[in-house]
C-alpha cells in the first residue's frame, strides 16, 4: 500500500514535469515574444533586444525553463511583463474562487445524482424512473453557460431573489457570499447533476443484477435494504472514476461560468492575460490547471484503493 | 399481514407433521406458465432432491419458496412453512424478509459472484445475525468466527478478516453455508452450491452440507442436475422436467426403477458407463433400451461395469494399438516444458515473483489417439493447451506439433500449424461473436486460410451438416441457440477447415446431461469419421473415461500420473489420482454407499 502510493505520487510527479515542458514550449511556438508585445509593432529591433536582455529572454531556453520551474516550486510565478506586478497573488486569489465554485458544484451535482439515478434505477419501468432518465437526458443537452443565462432570468431578473453577477467572499458576510456563490454553482451543477445521474442510474442497475444482492436478500434484508446496504457502495465504484474525469472538465466549464457572473476566479484571469497577450501569467495559470487535474485523479485513484479492497490488493 | 391471517389454511394438524408444503404453486410470465401446479412438502430433517435441466424451474420453485422470485415473474397456489403463519406467498417482501436467514436459508450455485467484494466475509456472516438480531454485535462478530471454523475453513479469525477475492470458490461457498446456517433454519435450500467446484472440494462441501443438516434435524431442499450428488445426499428424489414434477420417490426407487421416460432418460444420459449397440452413450431418446437395475446389479457384482469400460477403451484406442500406428513418430511431442508467469510487482522495490504454471511436462501423442488431460482448477490445463496452440510462449522445453516446433516458429508457421490444429472452447455462451451469423462463424478458419467464397458456402454447410445443424441455421444468430447447438457450432468451426488434430477444452461441462451425451456422441463420430486425433481437457473424470483412450493426471502444473484409462482409473498408483477417482462422484457408488 505504501508502495503504491510512493509509485502513484512519483507517477503524478513526472507527468506534471512532462506537462511544464509542453506548456513551456507551446508559449515559445507562439509568435512573437513578451519584449516584442510590450513595445508594440513600430518597437525597432534594439530596442526590443534591450527589453529581451531586461527580461532574460536571451537566454537559451533550458535555462529560461529552469528558471521558470524553479520559481514555481519556490511559489514564485514571476511578474507580469503587462502590468509589471508579480503573478503569485493574482493566481493564489483567483485559484480559490475557481476551487471553491468547482467543489461546491460537484458536491451539490452528486447531492442531486446519486438519489435521483438511484431512483430511476429501482422504479426503471415505471414513471418516475422514466420521468428522471428524460429529464437528464435534457439536462446533459444544455450548455453551462445557457443554464446560466436561464437562471439568471428567473432568480435575478424574474423573481430577484439573488443577484447576478459579483462575488463576495466569505469573510464579507457569509450572507452576501452565499448568495452570490448560489447561481454559478447551479449553473455547473445542474448539467452535471443530468450527466451524473444517468451513470449513477446505470451503476446501480448493473449492481442490482449482482448475484451478492439477491444473496443479501435471502439473508433478510428486503430489496431496498439490499440496495442501500450492500448496493450503493459498490455502485459508487464507476461513479468516482466518472466524477474524477468531470471535476476535470468542470475546472474549463467553470472558466466560462466565471464570464458570465463576472467572477475574479482563474478563469476570468485566464482570458484577461489572454486578451493582454500576458504570456507568463497565462503559462502560469494553465500550469496550475494541469497540476489541479493531475492531482484530482490522483485523488480519484486513491479513493479507489479506500473504496475497493480488490485494487487495495493489486495496489 | 394480519389481513392475510384470518385467510390462511388450517395449518395445525398439516405442520406437525410437515415443515414445508407447497400447493399447487405456478409460476407464470404475463405470456407463459414457468411451472404449471406443483406439490410437495419436506418433513423436518427430511433431505430431499430436485433434478432437472436448465430452464425445467428448478430454481424457480427454490425462489418462490424464498420470496426471492423476480418481479415480472408471478407464483400462485401456497407455500406454508412450519412455525410461520399463513402462506408464505401472500406476504409482501418486508413480510417474507424476517423469515429469510432466519427460518429459512439458501446457498447458490455462484460461489464468486454471490458474497460482497467490499465487506469482510466475518462482517458478512456476522450480519446474517444482526439483520435477525438474533445475536449481539459482538456476539455474532465472535460466532461468525465460530462458524467460518464449523464449515472447516482454516484459521477462522484471519478468513473473516479476508474480502471475499482473497478466497477460493470453495471457500467462499463454504462462508456461503455459513451464512446460511447461523441462525440454525428449519430449511436449508441449496440451489447447485456444488457445480462450480472441483470433485475433492465438492466432496468436502456435500459432506458439510450434509453434516450441518443431519446434526440439526434441518430440512434440505437440494437442487442439481448431477444425478450422482443427489443420489449421494438426499433421500427422496424429485424430478421436474418442463416446469413439472414428472416423479417423485425414494432415491434408490427413482435411480433404479424410474417410472417416466424423462427420469430414464436422464439416467441413461448421466451414465457414462454404459452404452448402447453402437457403443455410443444413451440419450434421452435412445434410452428405451437403457437397463436403469443395471446400477443395482453394479454394486453387487462390480467387475461388470469394468468390463463395459475396458470395452470401451479398445475399440477406442483401436487404432492406436495397431502395430504400424505404434512406430510413427507421435503426432504431438511434449518435452521438459516449463511455463513461468510474472506475478505483478506488489511493491516498488521487491522484487516480481514469478508463478510455475508448469513444471517439467512431458507427454507424447500419437495420430490418432483420444487423449485425454484431467485436473482441477489451477493444475495447468489450460496453459498447456495454449502453448500447445501457438496462443502462449512457452518458458523452456520442446514442443512440437505435426512438423512445427511451436517455440521457434514464425507467426507464418504457426498459421500453418493452427490449420492442422483446432479448438472447441468450454464456453458455448461466449465463445460466439454474437453479431455474426452461424454460417460466418464456421466459415472464419477458411476466411483466413484464402479459401474462394464458393467453396467456403459448400464447405459451411457440409460441416453444418456433419455435426448435426440443419441448413436454415445457417443465416441465424448464437443467441438462438441452446447450449448444446452453441456446442456443435464450435464443432462445426473447428472441423471446417479439416484439422488433423481437435483440442476440446472442457467442451462439455457446462452443458446438461442430456445434451452432453449427444454432443460427446457426435465428438465421438466425428472423431471417427474424420481420422482426427483428440486431445479432450476436462475435469470430469467420467467423461475422459468414457472418451479417451489414454490420460495423464495434472496437479500443480506437473503430470503426476499417465497410462491408459483403465489402469488409471482401476488402479491409481498416485495417491492424488486415487483422491480424485474416489471423490469423483458416481451413481453406482453413491447408491452403493446408501445400501451399505
Amino acid at each position: 500500500m505504501a508502495g503504491y502510493l510512493i509509485r502513484r505520487l512519483l507517477q503524478f510527479a513526472v507527468t506534471a514535469a512532462a506537462a511544464s515542458v509542453i506548456v513551456f514550449l507551446l508559449m515559445q511556438v507562439l509568435p512573437g515574444n513578451a519584449a516584442q508585445v510590450a513595445l508594440g509593432t513600430n518597437a525597432t529591433p534594439e530596442a526590443v533586444a534591450q527589453l529581451e536582455r531586461t527580461y532574460g529572454l536571451d537566454r537559451p531556453l533550458p535555462v529560461q525553463y529552469l528558471d521558470w520551474i524553479s520559481g514555481m516550486l519556490t511559489g514564485d510565478f514571476g511578474t507580469s511583463y503587462v502590468t509589471r506586478a508579480p503573478i503569485t497573488p493574482v493566481i493564489a486569489d483567483s485559484i480559490q474562487v475557481t476551487l471553491i465554485i468547482v467543489i461546491a458544484s460537484m458536491a451539490v451535482a452528486l447531492l442531486i445524482a446519486v438519489p435521483l439515478g438511484s431512483l430511476a434505477a429501482v422504479f426503471q419501468k415505471r414513471t418516475l424512473g422514466t420521468a428522471i432518465s428524460a429529464a437528464s437526458q435534457v439536462g446533459i443537452a444544455v450548455p453551462n453557460f445557457l443554464a446560466a443565462i436561464i437562471l439568471i432570468m428567473i432568480f435575478s431578473l424574474g423573481l430577484g431573489w439573488l443577484p447576478s453577477s459579483g462575488w463576495a467572499a466569505p469573510i464579507e458576510g457569509f450572507g452576501r457570499f452565499l448568495a452570490r456563490l448560489a447561481l454559478p454553482v447551479l449553473a455547473l451543477a445542474l448539467v452535471q447533476a443530468a450527466i451524473l445521474t444517468r451513470y449513477v442510474r446505470s451503476a446501480v442497475l448493473e449492481v442490482m443484477r449482482e448475484d451478492f444482492l439477491r444473496t443479501a436478500r435471502a439473508k433478510g434484508l428486503t430489496k431496498t435494504q439490499a440496495l442501500v446496504r450492500h448496493g450503493l457502495r459498490n455502485a459508487a465504484i464507476p461513479v468516482v472514476t466518472v466524477a474524477g474525469i468531470q471535476l476535470a472538465t468542470m475546472l474549463i466549464g467553470a472558466v466560462v461560468i466565471e464570464q458570465v457572473f463576472v467572477i475574479p476566479g482563474m478563469g476570468s484571469e485566464l482570458v484577461r492575460a489572454v486578451a493582454n497577450r500576458d504570456l507568463v501569467t497565462v503559462q502560469g495559470i494553465v500550469m496550475v490547471l494541469v497540476v489541479l487535474v493531475l492531482l484530482l485523479n490522483l485523488i480519484v485513484d486513491l479513493l479507489y484503493t479506500v473504496l475497493d479492497p480488490r485494487v487495495r490488493r493489486a495496489a | 399481514m394480519p389481513a392475510h391471517a384470518s385467510a390462511a389454511a388450517p395449518p395445525a394438524p398439516v405442520s406437525k407433521r410437515s415443515l414445508l408444503e407447497v400447493t399447487d404453486l405456478s409460476i407464470t410470465t404475463a405470456q407463459t406458465t414457468l411451472v404449471h401446479p406443483t406439490s410437495f412438502t419436506i418433513a423436518p430433517g427430511e433431505r430431499v432432491g430436485l433434478i432437472g435441466e436448465s430452464g425445467s424451474g428448478k430454481s424457480l420453485t427454490a425462489s418462490a419458496v424464498m420470496g426471492l422470485l423476480p418481479e415480472e415473474l408471478t407464483a400462485t397456489g401456497s407455500i406454508t412453512l412450519a412455525g410461520t403463519e399463513g402462506d408464505l406467498l401472500e406476504r409482501s417482501d418486508r413480510q417474507i424478509a424476517r423469515l429469510r436467514g432466519l427460518n429459512m436459508s439458501m446457498v447458490f450455485q455462484e460461489p464468486m459472484s454471490a458474497l460482497n467484494p467490499l465487506m469482510r466475509v466475518g462482517a458478512q456472516v456476522a450480519e446474517v445475525m444482526r439483520i435477525h438480531r438474533t445475536q449481539s454485535k459482538t456476539d455474532a462478530a465472535r460466532r461468525a468466527i465460530d462458524l467460518l471454523g464449523l464449515v472447516q475453513l482454516p484459521d477462522p479469525q484471519a478468513t473473516a478478516r479476508a474480502y471475499p477475492h482473497q478466497l477460493s470458490g470453495g471457500q467462499r461457498q463454504r462462508v456461503m453455508l455459513a451464512m446460511a446456517l447461523a441462525n440454525d433454519p428449519q430449511l436449508l435450500i441449496c440451489d447447485e452450491p456444488t457445480t462450480a467446484l472441483d470433485v475433492t472440494v465438492q466432496r468436502q462441501v456435500l459432506d458439510l452440507v450434509l453434516n450441518a443438516v443431519t446434526t440439526s434435524d434441518t430440512g434440505l431442499l437440494f437442487i442439481t442436475h448431477d444425478l450422482a450428488v443427489v443420489a449421494r445426499v438426499c433421500e427422496k428424489v424429485m424430478v421436474m422436467y418442463h416446469g413439472e414434477i414428472v416423479e417423485a420417490g425414494a432415491t434408490e426407487q427413482i435411480f433404479t426403477d424410474p417410472q417416466h421416460d424423462y427420469t430414464r432418460g436422464l439416467l441413461a444420459a448421466s451414465d457414462l458407463t454404459a452404452t448402447d449397440d453402437d457403443g455410443r452413450l444413451f440419450t434421452i431418446a435412445t434410452a428405451r433400451a437403457y437397463d436403469a437395475a443395471r446400477l443395482s446389479r453394479a454394486r453387487f457384482t462390480p467387475p461388470e461395469a469394468q468390463v463395459t469400460g475396458e470395452q470401451q477403451v479398445a475399440t477406442a484406442s483401436g487404432t492406436a494399438n495397431d502395430p504400424g500406428a505404434q512406430e510413427q513418430a507421435p503426432l504431438i511431442e511434449i518435452e521438459g516444458l516449463h511455463k513461468t508467469y510474472q506475478r505483478t510487482k506488489s511493491g516498488l522495490f521487491s522484487r516480481a515473483d514469478t508463478v510455475d504454471a508448469l513444471t517439467d511436462v512431458t507427454l507424447s501423442i500419437r495420430a490418432g489417439q483420444r487423449f485425454g488431460i484431467v485436473g482441477e482448477s489451477g493444475s495447468g490445463k489450460s496453459t498447456l493447451l495454449r502453448i500447445l496452440s501457438g496462443l502462449e510462449p512457452l518458458t523452456s522445453g520442446y514442443v512440437r506439433v505435426g512438423d512445427c516446433e511451436i517455440a521457434s516458429a514464425s507467426q507464418a508457421q504457426l498459421r500453418a500449424m493452427r490449420e492442422e490444429l483446432q479448438i472447441v472452447f468450454q464456453d458455448p455462451f461466449a465463445s460466439l461473436d454474437p453479431r455474426m451469423q452461424v454460417a460466418d462463424i464456421v466459415a472464419e478458419p477458411l476466411v483466413a486460410m484464402g479459401v474462394p467464397a464458393a467453396q467456403r458456402r459448400e464447405k459451411v454447410s457440409e460441416t453444418l451438416e456433419a455435426v448435426g445443424l440443419d441448413a436454415c441455421s445457417r443465416a441465424r444468430y448464437p443467441h438462438q441457440f441452446s447450449g448444446g447447438q452453441r456446442q456443435r457450432i464450435s464443432i462445426a468451426r473447428a472441423l471446417v477447415c479439416r484439422p488433423r488434430i481437435l483440442v476440446a477444452d472442457e467442451p462439455v461441462s457446462a452443458l446438461d446431461v442430456s445434451v452432453r451425451a449427444q454432443v460427446l456422441n457426435l465428438l465421438t463420430d466425428l472423431v471417427e469419421d474424420y481420422e482426427l486425433t483428440l486431445v479432450f481437457v476436462s475435469h470430469d473424470l467420467g467423461v475422459v473415461r468414457h472418451l479417451c483412450s489414454d490420460v495423464v493426471v495434472m496437479k500443480d502444473g506437473r503430470i503426476v500420473e499417465s497410462g491408459d484409462v483403465a489402469s488409471i482409473y482401476d488402479h491409481p498408483q498416485h495417491e492424488y489420482t486415487a483422491s480424485l477417482v474416489a471423490a469423483t462422484p458416481t451413481l453406482a457408488a453413491a447408491l452403493d454407499e446408501r445400501a451399505g
